[in-house]
């Protein structure tokens, strides 16, 4: 189909970014998925492909400036301009205190979850402006809305959701929109097998959740999906939260007597 | 149709709620247009039904407690169960210091803009909290997140903001959802008169925003229904900007050389 959107989606080999990706072929756009789970990413393409879809797979670190701008380049070659880029590759930190938790650590997560947006941002972003067309979702979190005890990740989401914001004003003149997305507690199942080693609770999650429920993966691509379709047109610069009241019930839970 | 949504829209006769009402109704819903406006709400309600879709009209002044008692008591025992409130029932202000504002004027925007939006959800909570199923979607604004030199419009709609953070909180256990849109300037009729008077300019208007265009009704309304509809089960408590990028691109362009 001559006129079919070109959706790259980071870290989508599984987890939401999978999801995702399945969303957005689901709606007939053509998905490249960069990981570097090489082992993961070709098997879910081929799922994807065995049920009528059509996707691709590009081993992709995002930690890597070498990587990032080899693998947008090759996906415009090989597919043509990108449409929607949706920055979803991350990794998690956990629970522990400043002095805790070691600087190489911290360095990984921010790598990761922060410069490998920029890093992608910095690649797509010309290529969109010079075409007057394109949308970029990123996924923030909403522990980079509020503080919560992870002093590498928290702070790097935050700075997801500022950088979102300057590229939708950078971009808005060239007709690109930029917005991300800040999912709450989202049962995924990485968050499974935490539950399982009984390192999380669901239980906690999901009381200071106001729906009294975890955000499921599925909630989280739809909220992509419509802020990067034609429907959204008029929304830029947003930060969405897909975290089933979480923000909400956390002040309203814990008014004093 | 047994499975129909209910979705009484305030201010629906023109605007953004007219805006509103049509896409729900384009969406499958049986439509209440509650407004005092009748002439308008008749010839929103004439291209409702040239679409193909379905609605009435029941005249309300939300600034009238016992009408909108009487509104809800009515809808539902003519037509079942309402599924969706969209209270966007509201005033504008003109620009001016606070002093050169009436009390009058204070009182009549007070009265609509946060007092209706107020007794239109104390209405219909109970209802949807026994039933243990509804949304809510509240108009809010620009003005609602940045200041404005709009004394009286602009904490009205702050106020709009925080009702419906409490309300989602509230109201979350009951699987009610509870969230808002803040449009910027957002070309109604009332924008229109004010264009056509040079009060207001349109491309100063537009050169506002990061994407230059005009906000219009229906942009707002895509964003009220994808919040509205079951793909945002997992949405409460949020604000959605609806303005081109508004937000982002004023601090933006004004960063200084």
């Amino acid at each position: 189909m001559a006129d079919q959107r070109l959706t790259v989606i980071t870290g989508a080999a599984r987890g939401i970014g999978e999801t995702t990706a399945r969303r957005f072929v689901k709606g007939d756009d053509k998905v490249v998925i960069g990981d570097v789970l090489d082992d993961v990413g070709p098997e879910t393409v081929a799922t994807i492909e065995a049920a009528g879809g059509s996707a691709a797979y590009y081993t992709l670190d995002v930690t890597d400036e070498t990587s990032v701008n080899g693998f947008i380049d090759q996906v415009e070659q090989d597919h043509g301009p990108i449409d929607v880029f949706i920055n979803n590759a991350g990794i998690m930190q956990d629970g522990l205190t400043i002095e805790e938790f070691p600087m190489a650590d911290h360095d990984r997560v921010w790598n990761v979850d922060y410069r490998g947006v920029y890093l992608c941002c910095r690649a797509v972003v010309p290529r969109m402006k010079a075409r007057k067309q394109g949308v970029i979702g990123n996924v923030a979190s909403l522990f980079g809305i509020r503080p919560y005890a992870v002093t590498a990740y928290s702070p790097a989401k935050t700075a997801v959701i500022a950088l979102t914001q300057i590229l939708a004003a950078e971009c808005g003149p060239y007709n690109v929109r930029v917005n991300s997305v800040s999912p709450g507690y989202v049962h995924t199942p990485q968050m499974q097998d935490r539950f399982d080693q009984g390192i999380r609770k669901m239980d906690t999650m999901v009381k200071d959740a106001a729906l009294g429920c975890m955000t499921e993966m599925q909630d989280v691509a739809e909220a992509f999906w419509f802020l990067c379709s034609d429907r959204a047109k008029a929304i830029t610069g947003t930060n969405l939260p897909v975290d089933c009241g979480v923000l909400v019930a956390t002040p309203y839970n814990a008014y004093p007597k | 149709m047994a499975d129909q949504r209910i979705t009484v829209v305030t201010g629906g006769a023109s605007g953004i709620g007219r805006g509103a009402a049509m896409r729900q109704a384009g969406g499958g819903d049986l439509v209440v247009i509650a407004d005092i406006n009748q002439a308008d709400a008749e010839s929103t309600l004439a291209d409702i039904v040239a679409d193909g879709g379905q609605a009435v009209f029941k005249p309300c002044d939300v600034a009238d407690d016992a009408q909108v008692s009487e509104l809800f008591e009515a809808i539902e025992q003519d037509h079942g169960p309402i599924d969706v409130l969209i209270n966007s029932a509201g005033l504008l202000q003109n620009p001016m210091p606070i002093e050169e504002t009436t009390m009058d004027d204070y009182d009549r925007v007070h009265a609509v803009n946060v007092r209706g939006l107020y007794v239109c959800c104390r209405e219909i909570t109970p209802r949807m909290r026994e039933r243990r199923r509804g949304v809510i979607l509240n108009i809010a604004s620009n003005t609602s997140l940045r200041a404005f030199p709009l004394p009286t419009y602009g904490p009205g709609k702050s106020a709009v903001m925080a009702l419906t953070e409490i309300l989602a909180a509230e109201l979350g256990p009951y699987y009610v959802r509870v969230n808002a849109v803040a449009p910027t300037a957002c070309l109604t009729p009332p924008l229109q008169a004010r264009i056509d008077a040079g009060e207001r300019d349109y491309d100063m208007i537009v050169a506002n925003n990061a994407i230059p265009r005009m906000l219009l009704p229906e942009d707002v309304a895509e964003g009220i229904f994808f919040l509205c509809s079951d793909r945002a089960k997992a949405i409460t408590g949020v604000t959605l900007p609806v303005d081109y990028g508004w937000q982002v691109w004023l601090s933006y362009r004004a960063y200084p050389s």
